[in-house]
């Protein structure tokens, strides 16, 4: 598993080779397929849930509660964390933030659409199940998004019905 | 597609440790430097002493040279604290101060200049250039994707990703490396039992990404200024092209 790689010993034009292959090409995201696009959902949805707390000027009893959640659900995979409804809203709101920032940061076009469905996942759960609002975007918008996203072909049903149960509860909730 | 806009400010207010844009900013955290040390020396032992070698000192001396300034200058006189962000590319400061490190022992011990050009031991493709700085940067080029390589098995290992990493090992890494045949798709779905070529091809594409991650984070270290990934890696990639044949 561990083999040491030594491009040393390669040429330049080895090494070259290797940068360009070893990241990830526009042909990797571009025309793909429903079902590349979903198993790509699948792959993000598989990651467990890390984060790396550092302690500094922010509220220290949040801090606790939030590492103590963070052992209770450590190890446990962005699937799961979205699929309990028991799932702290803490975690969800930090699920939220940690794909907003990866939509900003992906490595291609549909790692980025991908990573956009996953932060209104987020937020679809903490309306459905927390009945809480964890973003400044107005209810129609959101109705908007999740029906949007409802529609993908791609999209897996657990997180269709997440969607659209948040939809429910922004028609019956409007503004 | 849905997009994102920058109106969802409301975010969790929890900082969360990030990777540091620059090197610089890790640099001005005391306790980040003691981790940082270690790192450093294992990157970058290794071009200061190409870098020795190529201005004609034998492999005793430059392995000396290499060695006291690392404990000396980098570690001992607390280098990666004084630096100054002001001042420029971590890389160039550091080739100078070990240039300039170099010249002090001469004067002070008057050690006879050792020339040696045999490189045999510690062998660069011959398109390298020849100036000493980059030597230095060829070097460190390499000892980034030698690291970058590590980290991204070990992340694969620790993150139950070993099938995702054989099968890149496979396709990407070992044609290059081995200079072996890249299998087809059917054939590695045929020996890891992977249902289809999408999937096998999407677990591919996870390593990719996150090789994208450990590189950028690797390159990201170093840099006076904020720059984009593509900028960065242009430059980075520019250190292999000039030493193209």
């Amino acid at each position: 598993m561990n083999k040491q790689h030594n491009t040393l010993k390669l040429n330049a034009s080895q090494v070259l080779d290797l940068i360009k292959s070893c990241l990830p090409s526009v042909e990797d995201s571009s025309c793909r397929s429903d079902q590349a696009n979903r198993e790509l959902l699948m792959e993000l949805m598989a990651e467990k849930c890390q984060i790396a707390v550092s302690p500094g000027e922010e509220d220290a009893t949040l801090l606790d509660c939030f590492k103590t959640q963070m052992l209770h659900y450590s190890g446990n995979s962005v699937k799961d964390l979205l699929a309990d409804p028991h799932t702290s809203l803490v975690l969800i709101w930090h699920l939220k933030d940690r794909f907003k920032e990866q939509s900003s940061c992906s490595a291609s076009q549909a790692e980025r659409h991908i990573a956009i469905a996953l932060y209104f996942a987020a937020i679809a759960h903490a309306l459905v199940c927390h009945e809480c609002m964890i973003t400044q975007y107005d209810q129609s918008y959101l109705l908007q998004s999740f029906k949007q996203l409802a529609q993908k072909r791609w999209m897996l049903g657990s997180l269709r019905d997440l969607y659209l149960k948040a939809s429910e509860h922004c028609e019956r909730n409007p503004g | 597609m849905l997009e994102l806009d920058h109106r969802d400010t409301f975010n969790l207010s929890i900082k969360r440790a990030r990777y540091p844009t620059t090197c610089w900013t890790v640099i001005e955290d005391v306790q980040q430097r003691e981790i940082l040390k270690a790192e450093f020396c294992g990157l970058y032992w290794s071009a200061l002493y190409m870098f020795a070698r190529r201005k004609g000192f034998a492999n005793d001396d430059a392995k000396d040279f290499t060695q006291g300034f690392l404990t000396e200058i980098l570690l001992g006189q607390d280098f990666l604290g004084k630096a100054d962000r002001t001042r420029g590319r971590f890389r160039s400061l550091l080739i100078k101060a070990f240039d300039n490190y170099i010249k002090m022992i001469l004067r002070k011990k008057k050690v006879p200049l050792g020339i040696d050009s045999d490189l045999s031991e510690y062998e660069l493709p011959d398109t390298v250039p020849l100036d000493p700085g980059a030597a230095f940067d060829y070097v460190w080029a390499t000892k980034v994707l030698n690291k970058a390589l590590t980290d991204l098995a070990y992340e694969c290992e620790h993150d139950d990703l070993s099938p995702h990493w054989a099968v890149f090992q496979q396709k990407v890494l070992s044609p290059i490396f081995e200079g072996t045949a890249a299998p087809s798709m059917e054939e590695l779905c045929t020996q890891h039992g992977i249902e289809s070529e999408s999937r096998a091809s999407n677990m591919i594409v996870t390593v990719k990404r996150r090789f994208h991650k450990i590189i950028s984070r690797y390159l990201s270290q170093g840099q006076d200024h904020e720059q984009s990934f593509p900028e960065t890696l242009e430059q980075f990639m520019g250190i292999f092209m000039e030493a193209r044949a």
